[in-house]
């Protein structure tokens, strides 16, 4: 409770602590990054839990791809992922490095994808030629103790011709096949094609798709996730989760994760710029 | 700072530049250097002629991060070498010691006493050390490389025995009468050894080389002996000095220091820079008095003592 107001709504005590704050302080707290535990975002940490349990020496490691449209968070759960299980370095035990999330680079060619692996590993990066410097990584890899190697960015691949592209996604079913280990590669559907295309990849990496949001119950619980997250003293209006709530919010925020709790932000903070501390449907305003 | 990815941890006695050599060829640079200013080392500093005897604290720094190591840990390296050849003449190793880090599975790697100008024999097998540029990376690296050698000591017995008496010898006359063998006096002796080697730097062959195949050329025909070492190119009562090898006796001589007799007796003995006889009556020593003093004055009055009492003894 703060002051008169009953503040159920609101997900925890953090958030409920930060309606007792000033304007200026509310608005940081409301544009800061937060995570929401979407259902999905949860079901994919699940199944990359599953992944990294399969663990090393596989002879036909576990694959996957994520595919989904950009700003549906997939970055934001591969890092969060990556954050849950760190490296550990000891001198005596060796280091033990179980996930590796390596963002491929802007233009992922088979040598700048070693690269930003070594780079990510934190390690120099000798000259040498092509195929020492992929064996040189490999060594690196597996002294590591990487049991989950993850791609993230993949869509950048539509830079490269369709071989060289070829090259580099069999460049990373090379390490995880030879590391034995699972692998994951994510990003938009740009990419997708190369593996359809190829029988190898296709059949080795199994898809993961995110969709887009329509009106459904899903929706409605993220919406409701987003919105028990924002300090605001009232309950948001009831009128938001319903059908005619819901087709507002996508045809004006969007149909991916980043946009929808971008465009909710938006509006809370303008309702309290506005000193009104419940958001109404009739108040969602479209962007020009 | 990012931390190196795999850590290489120095192994016990192991020179710093062994440990990085070592470093740089696991992560496939092309020498330490390119290594150390590299991230994540990321080393801006100058560049050091010899980093084991005067290793800037800056990099100590940016390496005890990039490793994951304490800083003192490093430093303690450092403090441990103060008097080694040159870079160039750390050759020596002992193939023994290499075998043993093969069959407990451990990565090669050079120990820091092994680089001392007077270091002849290894400590643990009592083995004479033998030159080896290239430190093995492998275990078929060192078989191929290697084996012969140890196959020829082996196949020897008689030829090793022999090796394992000069080197008891060895130690033996390193005791001062009735005593146990000291490590102060052989860090003493290590010390001279350390002088006369920047003395004579300039010398057409490297003084440490000489040094060392030279004693271990007498030692092994049995004419060397520590004692040799100490004596008196000017023998009481006029008579000639007992040149076997440049066997003499330290004395009491009026503006004669212990340590310039040594000098003396230590080149007579080796015979090694006979060329450089009418340098090192006046060259020698100078500066190397003045480093001699002020390692004096760094040193606990213990060694002094003992300093004196070798002296008086042989």
């Amino acid at each position: 409770m703060v002051g008169s107001f009953d503040l159920a709504h609101l997900v925890d005590d953090e958030v409920r602590g930060a309606v007792g704050l000033d304007l200026s302080t509310r608005l940081a707290f409301i544009e800061a990054e937060r995570d929401y535990a979407f259902p999905y975002a949860q079901h994919l940490h699940e199944q990359l839990e599953r992944l990294l349990r399969a663990g090393q020496g596989r002879t036909r490691p576990p694959c996957r791809r994520i595919v989904a449209r950009s700003g549906m968070g997939k970055s934001f759960i591969l890092q969060q992922f990556e954050r849950r299980h760190p490296r550990v370095i000891s001198k005596r035990k060796g280091t033990q490095w179980p996930v590796l999330l390596v963002e491929v680079p802007p233009r992922p060619t088979p040598d700048a994808l070693v690269h930003a692996i070594l780079s990510k590993l934190g390690a120099p990066i000798p000259s040498k030629k092509r195929v020492a410097l992929q064996y040189h990584a490999l060594n690196l890899l597996r002294d590591a103790g990487i049991c989950l190697l993850i791609f993230d960015e993949l869509n950048r691949i539509r830079h490269l011709n369709d071989d060289i592209a070829g090259e580099t996604c069999e460049l990373m079913r090379w390490y995880s096949s030879v590391l034995g280990v699972p692998g994951v590669v994510s990003g938009g559907p740009a990419y997708v094609h190369i593996f359809q295309g190829d029988e190898q990849l296709g059949d080795r990496y199994l898809p993961i798709e995110i969709p887009t949001f329509v009106v459904d119950e899903i929706f409605l619980r993220v919406v409701s996730t987003v919105l028990a997250h924002i300090p605001m003293r009232e309950p948001p209006d009831e009128e938001i989760f319903t059908e005619e709530g819901a087709s507002l919010i996508l045809k004006a925020g969007g149909v991916t994760t980043a946009k929808v709790v971008h465009f909710l932000k938006d509006q809370a903070m303008r309702c309290l710029e506005e000193h009104r501390e419940k958001m109404m449907l009739r108040d969602l305003k479209v962007p020009l | 700072m990012t931390v190196l990815p795999i850590i290489i941890a120095p192994k016990s006695g192991e020179s710093l530049t062994s440990w990085l050599d070592r470093s740089r060829h696991y992560y496939g640079m092309n020498d330490i250097w390119s290594f150390v200013r590299a991230a994540p080392v990321s080393y801006g500093g100058k560049w050091v002629g010899d980093i084991d005897v005067k290793c800037p604290s800056e990099l100590f720094k940016c390496l005890a991060a990039a490793f994951s190591i304490q800083k003192g840990e490093l430093e303690a390296l450092r403090t441990s070498l103060k008097y080694r050849l040159d870079p160039g003449l750390r050759k020596a190793v002992c193939l023994q010691c290499w075998a043993a880090d093969m069959l407990e599975g451990r990565a090669f790697y050079r120990r820091d006493l092994w680089s001392f100008p007077l270091a002849l024999v290894c400590e643990h097998h009592m083995m004479p050390l033998v030159d080896c540029p290239s430190l093995p990376r492998s275990e078929a690296e060192f078989m191929t490389l290697y084996q012969p050698c140890l196959d020829r000591q082996a196949a020897s017995e008689l030829a090793l025995r022999n090796h394992r008496d000069t080197c008891e010898i060895l130690r033996v006359t390193m005791v001062p009468r009735g005593g146990e063998v000291c490590p102060e006096h052989l860090r003493y002796l290590e010390e001279f050894a350390s002088i006369l080697h920047w003395e004579l730097r300039d010398a057409t062959r490297p003084i440490g080389t000489a040094l060392r195949l030279r004693l271990y050329d007498f030692k092994r025909r049995g004419e060397f002996h520590w004692r040799d070492f100490f004596g008196d190119p000017y023998w009481e009562g006029g008579k000639a000095p007992l040149y076997r090898h440049g066997t003499v006796r330290l004395g009491r001589v009026p503006g004669v220091g212990y340590r310039r007799q040594l000098i003396f007796a230590t080149l007579d003995a080796l015979k090694a820079i006979k060329h450089q006889d009418h340098h090192y009556l006046g060259l020698i020593g100078r500066r190397a008095e003045k480093e001699f003093v002020r390692l004096l004055r760094l040193a606990p009055p213990s060694v002094v003592q003992d300093l004196m009492l070798v002296a008086e003894t042989f």
